[in-house]
């Protein structure tokens, strides 16, 4: 299993269901083909460095899983095909990675952010989000 | 007329910050980080004045052109908003 996160930015005009509905179903592609999600952190709406088609601002949300080599094709093709996802940017993190290792290290964030998280984003959460973000950050380093 | 040769030659030593602050991390997700070595335009500040040590300049170009893709850091600010 090799272990990637993928960065993706989605539409700012996406309603709270609608939101809820993308993440549902990209992390239902990695469980599908074989793979274990080990965290996603959802940073909220964030302003953009520049304009994407046309929008000044964006929902980032970072999703982190191990997989089999191919499945970062299956993903991206998705993500590609969806209106909704603007950007997408995955990166290999580690080659030979152990998912129940990594969800030790990580698993205790994900089951407390999830849920502090699900009545904020992303309707005016940005303050709230952006603070749990950093914290998870740091977590992360 | 001897030609002036002063060069004003005290160098302040530059020292990588990276290997200097093992707690600073160089990640594309971390735009506040990259900032500093970006102009203000948004270029990436060369080595020679920044003074970090290859290994980490390699690093942060990386980090700072992944950071540009996904609109965490622009690419120029020449863009009128």
């Amino acid at each position: 299993m090799r272990f990637y996160e993928t960065l993706y930015l989605l539409s700012p005009e996406l309603s709270h269901d609608d939101y809820k509905a993308v993440l549902e179903k990209f992390n239902g592609i990695i469980e599908k083909n074989g793979g274990v999600v080990i965290r996603v952190d959802e940073w909220g709406k964030k302003d953009l460095a520049y304009r994407v088609r046309k929008f000044d601002k964006g929902f980032y949300v970072l999703l982190q899983f191990c997989g089999p080599p191919g499945i970062t094709a299956l993903l991206e093709r998705d993500l590609r095909l969806d209106d909704r996802v603007m950007k997408y940017q995955t990166i290999k993190l580690k080659d030979k990675a152990d998912p129940e290792q990594l969800k030790k290290e990580f698993g205790t964030q994900e089951e407390v952010e999830s849920e502090e998280q699900k009545d904020e984003t992303p309707e005016g959460a940005s303050e709230i989000a952006e603070e749990s973000v950093e914290e998870a950050e740091h977590g992360v380093q | 007329m001897a030609y002036n040769r002063t060069r004003r030659t005290y160098h302040r030593r530059k020292i990588c910050k990276f290997c200097a602050d093992s707690t600073l991390k160089i990640d594309y997700k971390d735009p506040k980080t990259l900032r500093m070595f970006t102009t203000e335009r948004g270029k990436i500040i060369p080595r020679r004045i920044s003074g970090n040590c290859a290994k980490h300049q390699r690093m942060l170009t990386l980090a700072i052109k992944r950071a540009r893709i996904m609109a965490l850091l622009p690419f120029t600010t020449s863009v009128v908003r």
